[in-house]
C-alpha cells in the first residue's frame, strides 16, 4: 500500500519537474549555507568556508541527479526525452527526413497491401459454419468413361496419378455417392446453371443461376434470411418449382420487398415460385471466378434452383441429368469423427463402378455396344473449405513472386536507410562524442540513436499503412482479378502486421549504425574538426551500396523479362486477325422451348446486322474465341477403336472468312453442307498433324456415335484458349449439321467496332424488345483479358523497378556526396599539386564505379538464381535472357554514373578555393620530410612526375 | 588515518528516523551533522545518499517536509516525523536489535566453538 502511493507521488512528480528542481536547488544551497557559517565559525577565511564547503559536500550534478532517480521513473522520462530530442533532430534536416518517411511509406505500405491480399487468397475459407467439416470429391487419371465434359476451374494435377484430374461428375454417380454414405456425410451436388432470362411481375432480365440439390443448404448450414430454403422434397421432378435468390438479388432488382417470397417468376418460360432468401456474405462455392464471357464473373448466383428442375431451364433434350455427362460439382459435410481416408476408401470402389455403369447407360442410349477397355479414373476425397477448386498454379505463384518483389524493396529501403543514417551520424560524429565525453554511456548513445530509427519508420510505417489503405481498392486489379470484385479488408491482422514489419525496419537499420556510431573514441571525435575519413565507416557504407546496386538489378531484370514476355504475347500470331471483331449474341431464353422462333431470331438479327454501315461480315460460333472457356468431344477414327478427344468449336460457313482463318487443304463450309447432305467437320493443322501424321487428311471419316463424318478441310492453327499454349488439335463442325442454342456473333467491322455497338442494340432491340443483347466485347478485349496477369506483372515489376533504382541512386548519391564532402581537403592538396578536374572527377567516378560494377556483378548473380521461379512466367525467352540482363546492367550503370557525378563539381569548386591555404601546408609537411606523409601524398599526386617536380623546387 | 565508514542504505532510513524522533524537526544538513557526530565521526554522510533517502521516507509517508526558517534566520527545508513514522521507527528499531542480537550470539558463540 505505501509502495503504490510512493508510486502515486513519483507518478504525481513527472508534472511539476520546474517546482521540484527549484526547490532542490534551494534545499542543497541553504545546506552549503549551513555548511560554510559552520566553517567561518571555525576561523576560515570566507574563500576557504566556502571551498571547504563545497568539498565537503561531494559532486552537487551527481547528488541532484540521485534525487532525481528516485523522484519520478527516470527511465521513461528518458525514453520521453529520447523522443522528443529523436523529432527535433528529425526536423531539422527535412529533405532527409521526407526521403526517408516516403521511401520507407512505400515499402511497408506495398508489404501491408500483399499481406492483406495474401491473408485474403490465402486463408479465406468458404463463409459457411465450420467450413473444416466440408469436404471436396475429385478424380485424377485417365477418364474413357465421360461423354461430355465440363469444368469452370482449374485442378491441380494429382502428384501420384498421371493424367488430367476434374472435379465434376454425371448426376447418376453423385447420386449413387451421397446415398452411400448417408450416414458418415451428407453428400451435395451443384452446377453452373447459367445465365437466364427471368421475368417477374411482366419485368424481364438476366439473372445469374446456379443448380444445386435438394440438401445444399442444409449440409452447408445456410437458414434463410426471409421465406424459406430448399429441402430434399424440392429436388424432385414431381416437387412444385421453386427458387430461392440470394440477398444481393434481392436488394439489386426487388428494392428488399419482403412480399417477393411467394410471387411467381418465369425462368426461361417456365414457372417458378420464390421461396426464401439465401442471406448475403454466402458466394458461390468457387464457381463463378472461372472467366467466362457468358457468367456474371465476381458475384454470387443471383438464383438458386434445385437440380431437378433442370430439365426446365435447358432447352428440349439438353438436359445435363443424364447419362454420360460430367458436370456436377460434388462436396460434403463430413460427421466429426470420420476421417477423409474412410470417406475415399468407403466412396472408391462406388465410384468406380458406377462411372461405369453411368458410361455403358450413355452408349445404350446411343445405341452401341459397352466396352471393356474404357480406363476409369480414381476418385479423390479432399478437404473442402477453401471450396471446390485449387488456386491457379498462377495464383499463389503470383503471390510469392509479388512478395518476394515486395521483400526485396523492402531490404533494398532498409539498406538505403541504414546508409542514410550512417552518413548522417559521422555528420553527427562530434555531437556523439561531446555526449560521450560529459558522461553518456554507450548504451545511453545507442538507446538515443535506435530510437530515431524507430521513431522515423513509425513515421513511415503510419504513412504506408495510410498507402496500404487507400490503395486497397486497387489489390485485385494487382492480382488479374477484375476490378470492384470486392474490397478487401484491412482487419487486425494486417494492421498487426504493418506493426510488427515497421518496428522491424526500425531496428534492422537502426542498429548497425546506431553500434557504428557509438563505440566513438571521443578524444579523436573532438580533435579534429573538420572530420576524418573513417576508413570502415566508409567501408560499411560501400558494402550497402554495392548491397543497394545488387538488389536493384535484381528488380530491374525481372522487370525487363516481364515487359519482354508482354510485348512477345502480344505479338504472338494467333492464326487469325483479331482487329476489329466485336462478339456479342442475344438472349433466347423468353422463348424457351421453341427453337423454331429462336432460330428465326438468330437469324434475323445476324441479316440486318450484316446491312449495317461498317460492317464487313459476320460469322457465329458456339464458344467466342480466347475467352477462356472451350469445349471438347471424343471421337474415334474410321478403322480404329480407339477413343480420342479433341477441342471442338462449332461454327457457320462465314467463320474461318470472317476470323480470317487461312484454309490450308480442302475447303470451308458452304451453305450446301446441311442436314440433308454428308456429315461433314474441318479440322486444324494440329489435329492433322497428331491424327493423320504424314497423310492426307481429307475424305478421311471420323466416328461420334452417329453417321460418319467426313473431314473436307484443313485450317491453320488459331490460339484457343491460351496465348501461350500451341493450339490444340481442334475439329470444327458446322452448325446447319450440329444445331446451337447459343450462338456468339463475331462482326467483322471496318471501324472501331465499339461505335457500331449502339446501332446494333437498336437493330436488335427492333427486333423484338423482349431479347437483350448480351456479352458484348471486342475480340481485342478479350486477348487483353488473357493478358491481365502479364500485363499487371509487367506494370508493377517495372513500378518496382524504377522504385528500387531510385532509392538506391539516392543513397548513392548521398553516399558519393559524403565521400567528396570528407575528401574536400585531399583534393584541394592534388589539385594544388596541378591535378585537373577531369582527373579528380575521373578519380572520383571511378571509385564510385568500382561499387557499381561490384554490385551488378553481384546482382547479375542473384538474379541468375532467383529469376529461375519466374521461368514458368515468361514466354518467349529464357530467365538468363542475355540481353535483358545486359540492358537491366547498362540502365543502372548509367543511372549510377549519374548519381556518382552529380555530387562531385560543387565539391571541386570549393576544393580549389583551398588550393592557395593548402600550398603553405604543404610547403611545411614537404620540409618536416616525413615519410609517413610523403606516403600519403604518393597516393593524391596526379603522377609521380608531377611529385618529383614539386620535390626538387 | 583512521577509515571512515559510508553508511548503508538500509539502515540510513533508520538513522534517520532516529534522529527525527531524538531532535525533532531538523534540516538536511543538521540531519547530516547529527549522524556524522552521533557515529563518533566514524560515519561519513554523501549527500548523494541522503537526500534520496529523504526522499523516499517523505514519499512513504514516514517523515513530512516544510520550508522553515532557522535560528540564524536562514531560509531551510524542516523534516520532520510522522505518526507512521514513528511506529515504523519502532519497527525498524525492534527489528534491527533483534538481528543485532542474533549475530552477537551467533558470532560469539562461533568463537567459544573454536
Amino acid at each position: 500500500m505505501r509502495s503504490f502511493v510512493a508510486w502515486l507521488k513519483r507518478f504525481g512528480n513527472l508534472f511539476n519537474k520546474t517546482r521540484n528542481e527549484r526547490d532542490l536547488a534551494d534545499e542543497i544551497e541553504s545546506n552549503l549555507q549551513f555548511q560554510i557559517e559552520d566553517n567561518l565559525r571555525a576561523g576560515m577565511s570566507s574563500a576557504d568556508a566556502r571551498r571547504a564547503a563545497l568539498l565537503k559536500f561531494g559532486s552537487i550534478d551527481g547528488a541532484k541527479e540521485a534525487v532525481r532517480e528516485r523522484r519520478g521513473f527516470p527511465l521513461l522520462e528518458m525514453f520521453a526525452r529520447d523522443i522528443a530530442y529523436a523529432i527535433r533532430i528529425l526536423r531539422r534536416d527535412r529533405a532527409w527526413t521526407a526521403v526517408a518517411v516516403a521511401s520507407l511509406a512505400l515499402a511497408i505500405g506495398a508489404n501491408t497491401a500483399l499481406f492483406s491480399v495474401l491473408n485474403e487468397a490465402l486463408l479465406v475459407k468458404l463463409p459457411v459454419p465450420r467450413p473444416d467439416e466440408l469436404v471436396a470429391l475429385r478424380w485424377a487419371g485417365q477418364n474413357d468413361v465421360a461423354g461430355t465434359l465440363y469444368e469452370y476451374g482449374y485442378i491441380a494435377p494429382d502428384s501420384k496419378i498421371p493424367g488430367k484430374g476434374g472435379a465434376t461428375f454425371p448426376h447418376a454417380v453423385f447420386e449413387r455417392l451421397r446415398d452411400e454414405v448417408r450416414e458418415t456425410a451428407d453428400l451435395f451436388g451443384f452446377s453452373n446453371g447459367g445465365t437466364r432470362n427471368v421475368i417477374v411481375r411482366g419485368n424481364g432480365d438476366m439473372a445469374s443461376c446456379q443448380l444445386v440439390s435438394g440438401n445444399f443448404y442444409r449440409a452447408l448450414g445456410i437458414s434463410a434470411e426471409l421465406g424459406r430454403l430448399f429441402s430434399p422434397d424440392d429436388d424432385t421432378a414431381s416437387a412444385d418449382p421453386v427458387i430461392a435468390i440470394s440477398h444481393e438479388y434481392w436488394q439489386r432488382r426487388f428494392g428488399s420487398d419482403p412480399s417477393i417470397v411467394g410471387t411467381p417468376v418465369t425462368i426461361n418460360g417456365s414457372a417458378f415460385v420464390v421461396a426464401g432468401i439465401v442471406p448475403t456474405g454466402f458466394g458461390d462455392l468457387g464457381l463463378l471466378r472461372a472467366s467466362s464471357a457468358l457468367y456474371i464473373e465476381g458475384r454470387p448466383p443471383d438464383v438458386w434452383i434445385p437440380l431437378a428442375m433442370e430439365p426446365r431451364i435447358v432447352p428440349q433434350n439438353q438436359s445435363n441429368l443424364g447419362a454420360g455427362t460430367w458436370w456436377l460439382h460434388v462436396m460434403g459435410r463430413v460427421k466429426p469423427q470420420t476421417k477423409i481416408e474412410q470417406l475415399q476408401a468407403r466412396l472408391e470402389p462406388v465410384f468406380v463402378n458406377e462411372a461405369k455403369e453411368d458410361w455403358a447407360r450413355r452408349l445404350k442410349s446411343l445405341g452401341k455396344e459397352p466396352e471393356r477397355s474404357a480406363g476409369t479414373p480414381n476418385l479423390r476425397v479432399v478437404p473442402g473449405s477453401r471450396g471446390v477448386y485449387d488456386a491457379p498454379p498462377s495464383e499463389p505463384a503470383a503471390l510469392t513472386t509479388l512478395g518476394s518483389v515486395f521483400g526485396i524493396l523492402l531490404m533494398i529501403v532498409c539498406v538505403n536507410l541504414a546508409n542514410l543514417m550512417l552518413s548522417r551520424a559521422a555528420k553527427r560524429q562530434r555531437e556523439i562524442a561531446v555526449r560521450a565525453s560529459i558522461g553518456a554511456s554507450r548504451k545511453r548513445l545507442l538507446a538515443q540513436l535506435l530510437t530515431e530509427s524507430v521513431v522515423l519508420s513509425a513515421a513511415g510505417g503510419a504513412a504506408g499503412f495510410l498507402v496500404a489503405y487507400w490503395g486497397r481498392a486497387s489489390y485485385p486489379v494487382w492480382l488479374g482479378y477484375k476490378p470492384g470484385l470486392q474490397p478487401i479488408d484491412m482487419n487486425w491482422t494486417v494492421i498487426g502486421f504493418a506493426a510488427a514489419i515497421t518496428t522491424l525496419t526500425g531496428i534492422i537499420f537502426g542498429i548497425v549504425p546506431a553500434m557504428r556510431v557509438s563505440r566513438v573514441d571521443s578524444a579523436t571525435a573532438m580533435r579534429d574538426s573538420a572530420g576524418q575519413i573513417n576508413p570502415s565507416r566508409s567501408r560499411l557504407g560501400r558494402v550497402l551500396v554495392v548491397a543497394q546496386i545488387a538488389l536493384s538489378l535484381v528488380l530491374v531484370s525481372g522487370a525487363g523479362l516481364f515487359l519482354r514476355t508482354l510485348t512477345n504475347l502480344q505479338r504472338v500470331d494467333l492464326g487469325f486477325n483479331p482487329n476489329n471483331i466485336l462478339l456479342f449474341s442475344i438472349d433466347t431464353g423468353v422463348y424457351q422451348g421453341n427453337r423454331q422462333k429462336r432460330s428465326e431470331l438468330y437469324d434475323e438479327t445476324m441479316r440486318r446486322v450484316t446491312k449495317i454501315p461498317g460492317v464487313r461480315s459476320i460469322a457465329f460460333s458456339n464458344l467466342p474465341i480466347l475467352s477462356g472457356s472451350s469445349g471438347s468431344e471424343s471421337f474415334s477414327i474410321e478403322g480404329s477403336s480407339e477413343i480420342r478427344s479433341a477441342t471442338s468449336v462449332t461454327v457457320d460457313e462465314r467463320f474461318f472468312q470472317t476470323m480470317e482463318i487461312p484454309v490450308r487443304l480442302g475447303r470451308a463450309f458452304t451453305a450446301e453442307d446441311d442436314r440433308g447432305s454428308v456429315p461433314v467437320v474441318i479440322i486444324n493443322e494440329s489435329f492433322a498433324k497428331e491424327f493423320f501424321p504424314n497423310t492426307n487428311p481429307i475424305g478421311k471419316r471420323l466416328k461420334q456415335g452417329g453417321p460418319l463424318i467426313e473431314i473436307i478441310g484443313v485450317v491453320g492453327d488459331i490460339k484457343h484458349s491460351s496465348l501461350r499454349a500451341p493450339a490444340p488439335p481442334t475439329f470444327y463442325f458446322p452448325a446447319t449439321q450440329s444445331p446451337i442454342t447459343v450462338r456468339i456473333f463475331e462482326a467483322r467491322t471496318t471501324v472501331d467496332p465499339m461505335t457500331i455497338l449502339p446501332v446494333i442494340w437498336d437493330t436488335v432491340h427492333q427486333i423484338d424488345s423482349k431479347i437483350p443483347l448480351v456479352a458484348v466485347s471486342t475480340q481485342m478485349e478479350t486477348i487483353a483479358g488473357r493478358l491481365r496477369e502479364e500485363r499487371m506483372f509487367a506494370l508493377s515489376s517495372s513500378l518496382f523497378g524504377v522504385l528500387a533504382l531510385t532509392i538506391s541512386m539516392i543513397g548513392l548519391f548521398g553516399l558519393m556526396s559524403y565521400a567528396v564532402a570528407q575528401r574536400t581537403k585531399e583534393i584541394g592538396i592534388r589539385m594544388s599539386l596541378g591535378a585537373q578536374r577531369r582527373d579528380i572527377l575521373r578519380s572520383v567516378l571511378s571509385e564510385a564505379m568500382i561499387l557499381v560494377a561490384v554490385g551488378i556483378v553481384f546482382g547479375i548473380m542473384v538474379a541468375q538464381a532467383s529469376t529461375r521461379w519466374i521461368a514458368d512466367r515468361l514466354y518467349g525467352l529464357t530467365p538468363h535472357d542475355p540481353l535483358t540482363m545486359i540492358l537491366a546492367a547498362v540502365l543502372t550503370i548509367i543511372l549510377a554514373a549519374l548519381a556518382a557525378y552529380l555530387p562531385a563539381p560543387p565539391r571541386l569548386a570549393r576544393g580549389s578555393a583551398r588550393r592557395a591555404a593548402i600550398r603553405m601546408k604543404l610547403q611545411f609537411l614537404c620540409a618536416s620530410s616525413d615519410d609517413e606523409h610523403w606516403r600519403d601524398f604518393r597516393h593524391v599526386a596526379p603522377s609521380d612526375a608531377g611529385l618529383a617536380d614539386f620535390r626538387l623546387r | 588515518m583512521k577509515q571512515k565508514a559510508d553508511v548503508w542504505q538500509g539502515t540510513l532510513a533508520l538513522m534517520v528516523l532516529k534522529t527525527l524522533d531524538t531532535m525533532g524537526p531538523l534540516h538536511g544538513y543538521g540531519i547530516a551533522r547529527r549522524i556524522e557526530q552521533t557515529s563518533g565521526d566514524a560515519l561519513i554522510l554523501n549527500y548523494g545518499t541522503l537526500y534520496p533517502s529523504l526522499l523516499k521516507l517523505e514519499q512513504e509517508g514516514y517523515i513530512e517536509s516544510e520550508w522553515g526558517v532557522s535560528d540564524n534566520n536562514r531560509k531551510a527545508k524542516y523534516y520532520k516525523l510522522t505518526r507512521a513514522g514513528r511506529k515504523q521507527l519502532e519497527r525498524e528499531a525492534t527489528e534491527w536489535n533483534r538481528t543485532t542480537e542474533i549475530l552477537a550470539r551467533f558470532l560469539s558463540s562461533a568463537k567459544a566453538s573454536r
